[in-house]
């Protein structure tokens, strides 16, 4: 089966080779044929998606002018509002509850002419890295049902993976875009902060939070951001940036690229470094400069993330409480009622990640752990602006470690939260980055490479991703059972 | 930390507003004990003088008038009403609470 991006497929259905409503039938008949596999999608809504599929074809037999992404399917991870829709965030707290109005996102995408087609599976709320924290279902790796598919987007990774849909929006909080993407041989960017508008995207950690999408190459990335980005008076964290897409991929004569010694430790499964290994040998080939750099502070990511994001989280979580959504746990007094809907609501690693949240905040507690993690996060922002003054990205691994066995990591949170290691100084910096296919494990697995750019630097990060994906076919590659 | 520096885990729950029975709690206060110790680490590094990062790029909170924005229609009020999990009307029911 080749692989066939969003923007192909766009150009198709502007052109006639193909209808808006074949798009979505064969999206539809993909889905049904291996998503019993696979778990990645939560529900579908046929209905609406043939709707606005016939409704893009009176458009187009009108003569409008039609958008960029003019009759794609796309998957939605299910913490981003769609009017009308269920919203859940994989979690039995938000059963029954439909969104009142669209997300920003969401919105722009519907105004580039793609179709909706049906909410991605993830880890409730968006606490985990493995999407087996749903409350509903867990998702298997396309590459090996046995395997994880990454997460908390890895219904949205393993979707796209699949072919099921050619792109899928996620948000990334700690990686949960990035690595998923590397854990499912996809392309998964995380943007700077602020790029992408929030509202309408369920809150976990807010000083945090991006959405992102998951395609199949850099360049339909590029454009998914070029349509996605732009200040938004709903969400006063937007930024007033615009982003339009590049040059074709070039090489890469004049590009410094970082390799920080804390990312490429032994940390990392050396099946894992190797492909690295071998993708950075390919940038140089390409023209790009190998430096070394410092991040000494990054040691401490993890403690300084999951302390800030759950202190965030215990906080965003707290309007879950049987007054304002539709699940409630009956109960004589007001506070036995907030005691069952939320202690009947959320699942294990929700309620974990709450606790913590809610210590880190305590009175006497605080300043030792949420106000030394804002701390650290700021000693993080100085390596990566030090080193930025020396390189153009910094390049590393994703993941430490390929996709584990299902269930291998369910009783070890701590086990868990490590996997984090890598993507974590991204989002506590604020900067972005992408993860993209570099290779396979022994095993078939495939591994994943992540560009880090400055700031507002995606531009950067587009250009050593289109150039790597011109130059090697990793990311075309496709699972077995689907081949 | 140890044991005994961490708050007991349901006096957490209750903060919390979670009701946990009791094979969770201890589930949970494991849990808690070793996350909370591997963090510990974090208490070595020097962050004298160090302005804390409430969010991950220099912002300052956005200041707007005090205007109404949005606009959810004439059926606005109905549409966030049908989300109340007991509804009279369009208005929420809610238990007592005196």
């Amino acid at each position: 089966m080749t692989t066939t991006t969003a923007r192909e497929l766009a150009a198709e259905a502007r052109n006639g080779q193909v209808s808006p409503s074949e798009l979505v039938d064969q999206a539809l008949d993909r889905i049904a044929r291996r998503d019993d596999r696979i778990g990645a999608f939560l529900d579908t809504d046929a209905e609406s998606a043939r709707a606005r599929a016939s409704e893009l074809e009176r458009k187009r037999a009108a003569g409008a002018e039609l958008g960029p992404l003019f009759g794609v399917p796309f998957g939605l991870k299910d913490n981003l509002a769609l009017a009308g829709r269920p919203l859940s965030c994989a979690s039995r707290i938000l059963e029954g509850f439909r969104s009142s109005y669209t997300a920003t996102s969401v919105a722009k995408l519907l105004a580039a002419d793609a179709i909706p087609i049906g909410r991605c599976n993830m880890d409730e709320f968006a606490f985990g890295s493995s999407t087996e924290h749903s409350a509903f279902q867990v998702t298997h790796n396309p590459w090996n049902p046995a395997r994880i598919p990454g997460g908390s987007s890895g219904g949205s990774a393993a979707a796209v993976a699949a072919r099921m849909v050619p792109f899928a929006l996620g948000s990334d909080t700690g990686g949960s875009v990035r690595q998923p993407a590397a854990l499912c041989g996809v392309t998964g960017l995380k943007p700077t902060y602020g790029r992408i508008s929030r509202y309408g995207l369920v809150a976990f950690g807010s000083s945090l939070d991006q959405i992102g999408p998951l395609t199949h190459d850099a360049a339909d990335a590029e454009l998914l951001l070029a349509v996605l980005a732009g200040r938004d008076p709903l969400d006063a964290t937007s930024i007033d940036a615009t982003f339009e897409t590049g040059l074709d991929a070039g090489d890469l004569n004049g590009v410094r690229i970082g390799l920080p010694k804390q990312f490429l430790d032994d940390r990392c499964d050396a099946r894992v470094l190797r492909a690295v290994e071998a993708a950075t040998a390919t940038l140089t080939e390409l023209g790009a400069e190998l430096r070394e750099v410092d991040l000494p502070s990054c040691e401490h990511a993890i403690a300084a993330y999951y302390l800030i994001a759950t202190s965030e989280s215990s906080s965003n979580l707290a309007r879950f409480d049987g007054v304002r959504y539709p699940a409630r746990r009956s109960a004589e007094t007001l506070e036995e009622q907030y005691l069952r809907t939320r202690g009947e609501g959320f699942g294990d690693e929700a309620k974990l990640r709450i606790l913590l949240g809610v210590f880190c905040l305590s009175a006497g507690y605080y300043d030792a752990h949420y106000l030394k993690a804002l701390k650290v996060r700021t000693l993080i922002r100085e390596d990566f602006a030090r080193a930025f003054e020396d390189v153009d990205v910094i390049v590393g691994p994703t993941s430490p470690i390929p996709p584990y066995e299902l269930g291998e990591k369910l009783d070890d949170p701590l086990a868990l939260y490590l996997c984090d290691v890598l993507t974590v100084p991204a989002s506590l910096a604020g900067i972005p980055a992408i993860s993209i296919p570099c290779g396979f494990d022994d095993d078939g697995l495939p591994v994943g490479m992540q560009i880090h750019g400055p700031a507002l630097g995606e531009d950067r990060v587009f250009r050593v991703a289109k150039a790597y994906q011109a130059a090697t076919s990793f990311h075309l590659a496709c699972p077995q059972e689907i081949a | 930390m140890t044991r005994s520096e961490i708050p007991a885990v349901e006096q957490l729950a209750k903060l919390a507003r979670l009701r946990i029975d009791r094979a969770e709690a201890e589930r949970l206060r494991v849990r808690l004990e070793a996350l909370l110790g591997h963090f510990e680490a974090i208490q070595t590094i020097d962050t004298e003088g160090v302005t804390a990062s409430p969010y991950a790029v220099e912002m300052t909170a956005p200041v707007r008038s005090d205007l109404e924005v949005g606009d959810d229609g004439p059926d606005g009020r109905a549409i966030v009403a049908a989300l109340a999990p007991e509804r009279e009307g369009d208005e929420y029911r809610v238990p007592p609470v005196l």
